[in-house]
């Protein structure tokens, strides 16, 4: 894998208040998500990686050189920052072309760019208003627009489905998506989880500043296996199956649902449980057993809970 | 992070035309300025300064026709300073219209993280605002000075068409940007410091009102003649008389020059380095 930011035991703090906390990741091609809750540093991590903050402690590089005080790197590098007042005055095109004078594109470039950006994000008919004028979600559009506008290699993007419409926010999902398999590295800021799942499975957890957990979801859980994850059995005969599984040392909790008739187990080894419940599926009937928390939105909520 | 690639692709980069170091910040100033100007407010400002201009010309136009009048409004030195000088609350309005809410409000909305997020230093950045109010300021002095001084000499030959004449051509860009650059410096820290377009122009009109009226206060407490000092207004128009060499006005008279050059570049220099601190300061804390 290609390198394209790296975060090499990487701290930040505020005079007293720890933002980031000993954090070391190397992110390649591809999506990937940034989750944790208000406050977890998400912010912080994103300014590190995009040159806005020099770490205090230890190592950020962007495309193989310090995040911070490299500034051609900016040339590479898009950002689409947590914030929709912007620029009330200039319409969508002027916004979109005006940043792109900024990284060295004459007008006629510019303007080529702009357009093109801006038709991905489907904001063509709305460029020549006033982004005073704009909505929620026509904002996070054009700011996706002036981030993509340059190609670059690396994005960066906080919150930027927040306030779109489901349609919008599919097309904005499947765009990421899409920029991830050109060979992009994309790193999107989330707390809302599902709104990640719909792009990549590949994630930080973040909370009080430390990395909890990288990777793929899967390999994420198999980090987790000292926490309980939840499976629900679907069987014939669920009490006979309780009776059963409760004798399991790694069992953690057992209950049987009274609407669906389905056990609801919380387990510690998942893989000694699984062979179990393999072995006693003729026997009381198993027609069905699935993890119910295999999502972002659970191991989310059991690393920030412990 | 312990992830499978997907595959990585050859990207094809867009190289940018003017990548050079030392002119990012023009693309900050031609958009701010485009904007500026796009504003009726800002051009009518500027032609509301420029009727001093009309009145002085018509004044020399008058010197050529009555010659007896030259007595009374002689064109020399004083004449470009008092018109330089008068145009100063025409630059503190400019200063207050164009420049407070340069930073205020890229702080305010996080725009200074799409500035940053680009190509550009932190440098490039406040030069490039720094031009903007430069620039503003210079349409209602140093431009002015300008044409004044060449319309009167195409006006009145007779009185300004002689070489030595020329040397006002360095006093009037000289004590034009002993003007602007104190003012745009104060003005973008206001901007810097409030948060908001308003309270900075207020605040800046503050510093210029409240340091005369300051320093009158501490002339009176201690007598001592460097108290005028404390006023930038005061400040700047003796470093104007000195420029020009014209005789100080009462207010200014025991002031000595190079205090007040001292005292400006010092303002200036103090501005930079608010500036630089106090920028850096809302990239870190948002």
């Amino acid at each position: 894998m290609t390198a394209r930011v790296v975060f090499q035991k990487a701290s930040r703090w505020y005079g007293p208040v720890m933002a980031l906390n000993d954090v070391s990741f190397e992110l390649g091609p591809g999506v990937y998500g940034l989750l944790g809750p208000n406050g977890a540093g998400k912010s912080s991590l994103l300014k590190l990686a995009s040159g806005q903050l020099r770490p205090s402690q230890g190592k950020v590089e962007l495309l193989g050189r310090p995040a911070f005080g490299s500034p051609d790197v900016f040339h590479s590098v898009g950002l689409c920052a947590d914030t929709d007042a912007f620029f009330e005055d200039f319409t969508g095109l002027q916004f979109v072309s005006a940043l792109l004078s900024l990284n060295g594109f004459d007008k006629a470039q510019a303007h080529k760019l702009a357009i093109e950006a801006i038709e991905i994000v489907d904001l063509k008919e709305a460029m020549h208003r006033k982004i005073g004028g704009y909505s929620k979600g026509m904002r996070q559009r054009i700011k996706l627009a002036q981030s993509i506008a340059h190609r670059p290699e690396v994005l960066f993007l906080d919150e930027p489905l927040t306030g779109m419409d489901p349609q919008n926010r599919k097309r904005i999902s499947d765009l990421l998506k899409r920029l991830g398999d050109e060979g992009r590295t994309v790193l999107v800021s989330t707390h809302i989880l599902h709104e990640l799942e719909q792009v990549t499975r590949r994630v930080l957890l973040i909370h009080n500043g430390r990395v909890l957990a990288e990777g793929d979801l899967g390999e994420i859980r198999d980090l987790l296996d000292r926490h309980p994850r939840s499976v629900r059995i679907k069987a014939a005969d669920p009490r006979g199956l309780a009776r059963e599984l409760v004798l399991l040392p790694d069992l953690v909790s057992l209950n049987l649902e009274d609407a669906t008739g389905h056990l609801l187990a919380e387990i510690k080894k998942p893989d000694a449980f699984f062979t179990k419940v393999q072995e006693l599926s003729a026997k009381h009937g198993v027609l069905e057993m699935w993890v119910t928390d295999e999502n972002l939105e659970s191991v989310f909520s059991y690393l920030v809970s412990k | 992070m312990s992830s499978s690639q997907i595959y990585e692709q050859h990207y094809r980069r867009l190289d940018a035309s003017i990548p050079l170091r030392n002119q990012r910040w023009i693309p900050i100033a031609r958009e701010g300025l485009k904007a500026l100007v796009s504003f009726r407010a800002y051009l009518a400002l500027i032609a509301i300064a420029s009727l001093p201009l009309l009145v002085r010309l018509v004044q020399v136009y008058f010197t050529t026709r009555f010659p007896e009048t030259r007595r009374i409004v002689p064109v020399d030195d004083k004449f470009f300073f008092d018109f330089l000088s008068q145009q100063m609350p025409w630059m503190l309005l400019m200063s207050a219209y164009a420049g407070a809410g340069l930073i205020a409000n890229d702080m305010r909305t996080g725009g200074l993280l799409l500035y940053l997020s680009r190509p550009l230093t932190l440098g490039d950045y406040i030069l490039g605002k720094v031009s903007i109010v430069f620039a503003s300021l210079s349409m209602v002095t140093l431009v002015p000075g300008l044409v004044l001084f060449f319309g009167a000499r195409s006006l009145a030959p007779d009185v300004l068409g002689d070489v030595s004449h020329l040397l006002l051509i360095p006093k009037i860009v000289a004590y034009a940007l002993v003007m602007i650059l104190p003012a745009t410096g104060l003005v973008l820290v206001m901007s810097a410091l409030a948060r908001n377009a308003r309270f900075a122009g207020l605040g800046f009109f503050f510093v210029f009102v409240g340091s005369t009226v300051a320093a009158a206060i501490a002339w009176r407490a201690t007598r001592s003649s460097y108290a005028g000092l404390i006023s930038v207004q005061a400040t700047l128009r003796r470093a104007g008389e000195a420029i020009f060499g014209v005789k100080p006005s009462r207010m200014t008279a025991e002031l000595p020059p190079e205090a007040a050059f001292v005292v400006l570049a010092i303002l200036v220099i103090g501005c930079l380095f608010v500036l630089k601190t106090r920028v850096r300061a809302v990239e870190i804390v948002k």
